[in-house]
């Protein structure tokens, strides 16, 4: 009988201490939980803030193409037609030089001269007017004329347009020459064509670069031919 | 005959040349004017043939917007002209050509160069033209 009281008592002490000494676990397990939960809410936050700012940044991404107006070694104006813009420029900015071809080389805001055609690429400041710039390209686009073929010289390898002014365009090897042909079996409705396919009284749509020392002359880079607007007649589709 | 008969004789015959100096010189220029050449088939200009835009035919580029920011090698111009018109769209890179629909909408895809680029849209319908051009600026992942 005094052997099964014992074996309570000591069944009681045992399950006493052993409730006794778990409760310091369970209270680290509760605290560990808690914590776990605490850094992932921060996790989430942080997710989210990222998230947020480059939302903000892709809202306030901008571009820009002008012409290079003042210069300063921090800021320049571009000003396109009647739009005038302020850039900011800092150690982070890139500058390149692109030419016809599409070849970029690094230059710096030293050798940029005003006059010049520039793209910025950047995002906008806290003024919601100036573009702090993180790229910018020094690039001459072509010149674009829409008009009427009144002479083309094959043996010269030239074509004169009439638009606001006449100018010759030296056809040459780079040259590249499309023409308008209507809706076809094959969907393709352009066919690449060359000098010879042109005529007096086409209308044509030519992207140029100007002779720097000639007037009205300038070198074609891209023509499209089209048919002439009184023969203008929509495709069947 | 008297000298004083021979000087009045002398300054009425003068008078009389004067006068008729005076009326050939008047009568000048008009003969001058009815003489002028005739227009000759000489090569003139200004009486090329120009391509007229008619303000007739309405021509609206609805996108891409004006020095917008793009970050793909090519781009959707979309608008509105007259229904039916043929429209062309040209980039430094590429052209396209498209007929308008039935309400005036149109959509043509143009490839992009690096950096700034100009969109020349055209819309032509029975001798009739009308142009707008805009700039777009493609961004490459290279940058």
């Amino acid at each position: 009988m005094k052997r099964k009281q014992y074996s309570i008592v000591f069944l009681t002490v045992i399950t006493a201490l052993s409730v006794l000494l778990m409760q310091p676990v369970f209270a680290q397990e509760d605290d560990s939980s808690e914590d776990s939960i605490i850094q992932q809410r921060i996790t989430d936050l942080k997710e989210r803030l990222a998230t947020r700012v480059a939302e903000l940044q892709s809202i306030n991404k901008r571009s820009f193409f002008g012409i290079l107006k003042e210069k300063t070694d921090t800021k320049f104006t571009v000003t396109y037609k009647e739009s005038e813009k302020p850039i900011a420029a800092d150690t982070e900015t890139s500058f390149y030089t692109q030419n016809d071809v599409m070849k970029r080389t690094d230059t710096d805001i030293d050798s940029l001269e005003p006059g010049q055609s520039v793209t910025v690429f950047g995002s906008l400041d806290l003024d919601q007017k100036t573009i702090i710039a993180q790229t910018v390209i020094a690039q001459e686009l072509p010149e674009t004329m829409f008009g009427i073929v009144t002479a083309v010289d094959n043996s010269d390898g030239t074509f004169t347009v009439n638009a606001d002014t006449s100018t010759v365009f030296d056809y040459e090897i780079g040259t590249t020459c499309s023409m308008y042909i209507g809706k076809k079996d094959t969907g393709k409705n352009l066919e690449t064509c060359g000098l010879s396919k042109m005529s007096v009284d086409d209308l044509v749509i030519v992207r140029g670069k100007p002779d720097s020392t000639t007037i009205s002359r300038a070198k074609a880079l891209r023509i499209l031919i089209l048919p002439h607007p009184e023969k203008t007649v929509p495709d069947k589709q | 005959m008297s000298l004083r008969k021979e000087m009045a004789i002398a300054i009425i015959l003068g008078l009389l040349f004067g006068a008729g100096v005076a009326f050939g010189l008047r009568q000048l220029p008009g003969t001058v004017e009815k003489n002028e050449p005739v227009p000759t088939a000489q090569p003139d200009i200004a009486a090329s043939p120009t391509l007229l835009l008619d303000k007739a035919l309405s021509l609206e580029v609805l996108l891409p917007e004006h020095q917008s920011l793009l970050y793909e090698k090519e781009v959707a111009v979309s608008g509105k002209t007259n229904p039916l018109a043929t429209v062309a769209v040209t980039s430094p890179l590429g052209e396209a050509v498209v007929t308008a629909g039935e309400d005036g909408t149109f959509s043509a895809t143009v490839p992009l160069a690096d950096g700034a680029n100009e969109l020349f849209v055209a819309s032509m319908q029975n001798g009739n033209t009308a142009t707008k051009s805009i700039i777009v600026n493609y961004l490459p992942d290279s940058l």
